[in-house]
């Protein structure tokens, strides 16, 4: 954790019982345990801005009552604005945007959702014996799941989909092929414990020290505080995982005791709210900006230089700094505080850490792994682990920057139909800069670290938006 | 600390006299009411043929009792060592602690950002440098300004010079120093009001000059009453001493004398003897809380000896605007906050002077000689051009005034007691953010506008007089200011206090999320509206 107060501490989980529930997990200590796919220690505790916990003496809620009223008020200037030059509220008429081709992209996107399923009768399998995970099990499912991508990526980038279409279809894609991976990897290796347990129950008698081992080993796995192997595989199971805010499926999660309704209905105005401000921010600060660049570049002299290119990006991205500072900040409380709540609150998953302090951090390797919990814990799991296993730390987190970056570069080219590699390539540098970033001088003057990060932040968004855009 | 040479002496004329608060040497009002309301008559009788000629001398202890209920006025409110929010917030090792301190870097961040790109788009669109004309505007008569000023600070030490005439007993407060002293604060305010109107100051000349007198006459009119009071209080303790030696001389003296000397109380229904000891004990009480009042709060400095130039120019310079005997200090001069402070100072300043440039002058150059019906259509649209930026203009002089300016101040005297505003950011009621958001002022009406007009009024109509003064005084200095006589601002802030039941109508102090949220709509449409009503109207 990047504060003080984390998010196991004390005050956050004393008040909330009636709400959240208990987890039986809260006391075990994971660290010493061997096998792979470990579970991840989750407790009942709600995310940051929720949280209802020990603050400073000073309170300053009244500036975060401050921000959402500027950005309500900016809105109706923004109205005002409309009105004053085209007479009409909304400018270009945005809303017609959203709504062609939407049956198209719901039809898409029940098809692909619903390719999930195809893993439950597949994990059955397995259970029963049919195919043993480890031999034949793997080369089918990399098979299936390179299908499964490459079906959504043709899907997105054959259709005539506008760019909101896209973004969504193939970050939703992203978002099931993550979870369909953890499902059929933890499954296949409980699969694989379960019959290892099977063999060695049938040969009692003659058991090495080894063999006990593991046996003890890979009983343990298939096992977690109520919930057994086999009998996980159920449809059910299945749907709730597919609807849980988790990308690592494991068999224990701990559950809120009710369903609130009035909670339900403050996240989902909160996420469409929040989505109109997106909508309207980027109307009428980021895309006449936008139009004029592509117009200045459009129209540039046959002997222009790349000076005259260069000075283009630099005017745009300071224009764009702010809009796209405050957009990513409103995409970050859709994300984690609206739809992920959302979902967390249907399926009465508790442990609502979303993120942690990220916006304290001065190491772009703390911001990567505190911005998005859930992404965090399935690099982890799935890619730096099995990693870690053959190569050393150093190497097995330069590996996952790449995966993730290789993965955001897919989700770039496929919105905007582009292949640049601007994003592999900053994301890239941050390997290099998270070393810099480590060295003695950052780590005494933290704040210094910090300031350094929110310019990093600033600048760095708004280039590699307006490079995809413009170049 | 207190002098521990003035113990309590028991007396049987109340029994909370014995229990006198230790905390305090001031004697608190519950012990002041205990006083007797009566009048302390001293009958001697002349010797020889004059026997039955008694000479009386009467002390009205019932109005000197009601001089030191209405001394209690200068302890409401008590200086502490304490620092500012933000300083207390941003020290480094709870700021570090702090859960959110990313976004309080990314505000200060993305202002540098925003005024560096102002100053970008000022040079490659306009082709000036940003604030640059507007500077020059507040150059203007630079010296003269700065002249003048000095001068108005000069023609203060004339309360000074009246309070140590009063000291030397050439003059006495009650009606002439008292009188003295108002008409010189009239002409205080009106050779300011026509130094301004003369010489025809620009806006923000004239804004610095007019707050600066009030400022001043509010400095002025503290340190008068504050020790106008002081010197009568001394005055009669002066009296009390001789009437003391009298009458322990009298108890010592064991001749016939002694026996001719009697005491009464007279009561406004009845009479009642008492002996010399008692008389004594009546007198060395009421003499005791009158040598108490003439200490400060702390207890070092008595009263004639603060009288000095010295410390009245530490006065005016010192971030308060009531007078106290003697103020906390802090033990030396923090230079690096101090310059820590300047630097804050300049950069505030210059990026207000961006703000303004960019976003308020085409604004109001583009409502010049339009008349009222064209500026009636043109206002909503330009409004939300400026709102933003008055908003964020209106928290960085906040901040300005009262966390960098005032601290400055208090680093220079050593003055310990910073806590110049409350979180008014969380406040839910408009009441609540009068008092927190500025607590010099508040202290100032609080203490010589509130309580002494209570002495006079009932509870609701002295906030009312409070309020309605405050208005007069925050319309006066725009009229000054913009030239304009419009009332906007008089009205707003009459307008708090229909709105104040309104809230407690609504139970806000309940719901304070819901209540912060109108306060902050009330924010937007208060402060930085009214600033925007004057420029376009």
């Amino acid at each position: 954790m990047i504060s003080a107060t984390p998010a196991r501490s004390e005050s956050s989980s004393s008040h909330l019982e009636k709400d959240f529930g208990t987890s039986e997990t809260a006391k075990v200590n994971y660290k010493h345990s061997k096998r792979m796919y470990g579970p991840l220690n989750y407790t009942s505790t709600p995310s940051i801005f929720t949280r209802a916990h020990q603050r400073n003496n000073v309170d300053f809620t009244g500036f975060f009552v401050l921000f959402w009223v500027s950005v309500a008020i900016m809105i109706l200037i923004n109205f005002l604005d409309n009105m004053e030059r085209t007479g009409q509220l909304f400018g270009n008429n945005i809303f017609q945007f959203f709504k062609t081709n939407v049956l198209d992209l719901a039809k898409a996107d029940l098809f692909m959702s619903s390719l999930f399923f195809l893993s439950y009768p597949f994990q059955k399998l397995f259970s029963s014996g049919a195919l043993s995970w480890y031999g034949s099990g793997i080369y089918i499912y990399t098979v299936s799941i390179f299908a499964f991508l490459m079906h959504s990526i043709l899907r997105c980038c054959l259709s005539d989909w506008s760019w909101t279409h896209r973004s969504f279809f193939i970050l939703h894609s992203i978002l099931i092929l993550m979870k369909t991976h953890s499902y059929n990897t933890v499954n296949g290796w409980f699969s694989y414990c379960y019959h290892q347990v099977q063999g060695l129950r049938t040969r009692s008698i003659s058991l090495s020290e080894h063999d006990k081992r593991n046996y003890k080993l890979f009983e343990e796995s298939i096992y977690e505080h109520g919930k057994r192997y086999p009998a996980n595989l159920t449809f059910t199971n299945a749907l709730t995982f597919l609807f849980m805010p988790t990308l690592c499926y494991q068999l224990y999660v701990p559950r809120t005791p009710q369903i609130r309704f009035t909670y339900l209905l403050e996240c989902a105005l909160g996420t469409f709210g929040c989505l109109f401000l997106l909508v309207i921010i980027s109307e009428n600060y980021m895309i006449p900006i936008l139009l004029r660049a592509i117009k200045w570049i459009l129209e540039a002299p046959e002997e222009a230089s790349t000076y005259f290119f260069v000075l283009q990006l630099g005017k745009t991205v300071t224009y764009l700094m702010f809009p796209f500072m405050l957009s990513f900040l409103l995409v970050f409380w859709v994300i984690f505080e609206g739809i992920c709540n959302f979902s967390a609150e249907i399926t009465r998953f508790a442990d609502r850490n979303f993120y942690d302090d990220w916006w304290n951090c001065w190491t772009f390797d703390q911001f990567a792994r505190t911005w998005n919990k859930p992404v965090h814990y399935f690099l982890f799991r799935h890619v730096y682990s099995p990693f870690n296993n053959i190569f050393s730390k150093l190497t097995s987190t330069t590996l996952t920057f790449f995966v993730s970056s290789v993965l955001h570069e897919l989700v770039m080219a496929c919105i905007t139909k582009k292949i640049r590699g601007y994003g592999l390539f900053f994301q890239m540098t941050q390997v290099p800069y998270i070393l810099i970033q480590r060295q003695k001088f950052i780590r005494k003057h933290r704040l210094l670290g910090n300031v350094f990060f929110w310019v990093s932040i600033l600048i760095g968004i708004t280039l590699i938006g307006v490079l995809y855009i413009l170049y | 600390m207190a002098k521990s040479g003035f113990s309590p002496s028991p007396s049987p004329l109340s029994e909370d006299s014995s229990m006198i608060n230790v905390e305090s040497i001031h004697p608190t009002v519950s012990l002041l009411k205990a006083l007797p309301e009566c009048n302390l008559v001293m009958k001697k009788k002349g010797k020889g043929e004059t026997k039955n000629e008694p000479v009386n001398c009467s002390f009205s202890l019932k109005s000197h009792k009601e001089l030191l209920l209405s001394g209690r006025v200068y302890h409401d409110y008590e200086f502490k060592p304490r620092k500012s929010i933000f300083d207390r917030v941003t020290t480094p090792q709870t700021f570090l602690k702090n859960e959110f301190r990313g976004f309080y870097v990314l505000f200060w961040l993305s202002l540098f950002v925003w005024i560096v790109q102002l100053y970008g788009k000022s040079y490659w669109l306009r082709n000036s440098i940003l604030g640059l004309p507007l500077a020059r505007i507040v150059f203007r008569q630079f010296f003269v300004l700065f002249g003048s000023d000095f001068v108005m600070v000069l023609f203060t030490l004339f309360s000074f010079a009246l309070q140590w005439c009063i000291v030397k007993r050439y003059i006495a407060w009650s009606n002439t120093g008292y009188i003295i002293q108002l008409t010189w604060q009239a002409c205080f305010t009106l050779l300011a009001v026509c130094w301004v109107i003369h010489r025809k100051f620009p806006v923000i000349q004239c804004l610095f000059f007019t707050l600066h007198c009030a400022v001043l006459v509010m400095k002025q009119h503290s340190y008068a009453h504050h020790l106008g009071y002081m010197s009568t209080v001394r005055t009669l303790h002066e009296t009390y001493v001789d009437l003391s030696k009298k009458i322990r001389s009298s108890l010592k003296d064991e001749s016939n004398e002694a026996e001719s000397v009697s005491y009464e109380l007279e009561y406004l229904d009845h009479t009642e003897k008492i002996n010399a000891i008692k008389a004594d004990e009546v007198v060395a009480l009421t003499m005791k809380y009158l040598d108490h009042s003439l200490r400060s709060e702390i207890g070092n400095v008595i009263y004639p000896n603060n009288v000095t130039l010295l410390n009245y120019i530490d006065y005016l310079l010192i971030p308060s605007l009531v007078y106290s005997l003697e103020f906390p200090r802090v033990s030396k001069i923090n230079l690096k906050y101090l310059s820590v402070k300047l630097i804050t100072m300049f950069s505030v300043l210059f990026t207000c002077l961006a703000l303004v440039d960019w976003y308020f002058l085409p604004a109001a150059e583009s409502m010049q000689g339009l008349d009222f019906v064209t500026k009636l259509s043109h206002a909503p649209f330009l409004m939300s051009r400026i709102l933003f930026p008055a908003v964020i203009l209106y928290m960085l002089l906040f901040y300005l005034t009262f966390d960098v300016i005032l601290n400055a101040f208090a680093e220079i005297t050593k003055f310990a007691d910073r806590d110049f505003y409350g979180p008014w950011w969380n406040t839910v009621t408009w009441d609540e953010f009068a008092r927190l958001w500025n607590k010099p002022v508040h202290v100032f009406l609080m203490r010589h506008v509130y309580h002494s007009s209570r002495q006079v009024l009932n509870k609701s109509t002295a906030i009312f007089f409070t309020f309605l003064l405050s208005a007069l005084v925050h319309e006066f200095v725009m009229f000054l200011v913009t030239g304009k006589l419009r009332c906007y601002i008089l009205f707003f802030q009459l307008l708090q206090l229909p709105l104040y039941k309104l809230s407690k109508m609504f139970a806000f102090e309940q719901r304070e999320l819901l209540g912060n949220l109108f306060f902050w709509v009330g924010i937007f449409t208060g402060p930085s509206f009214i600033c925007i009503l004057y420029i376009v109207f």
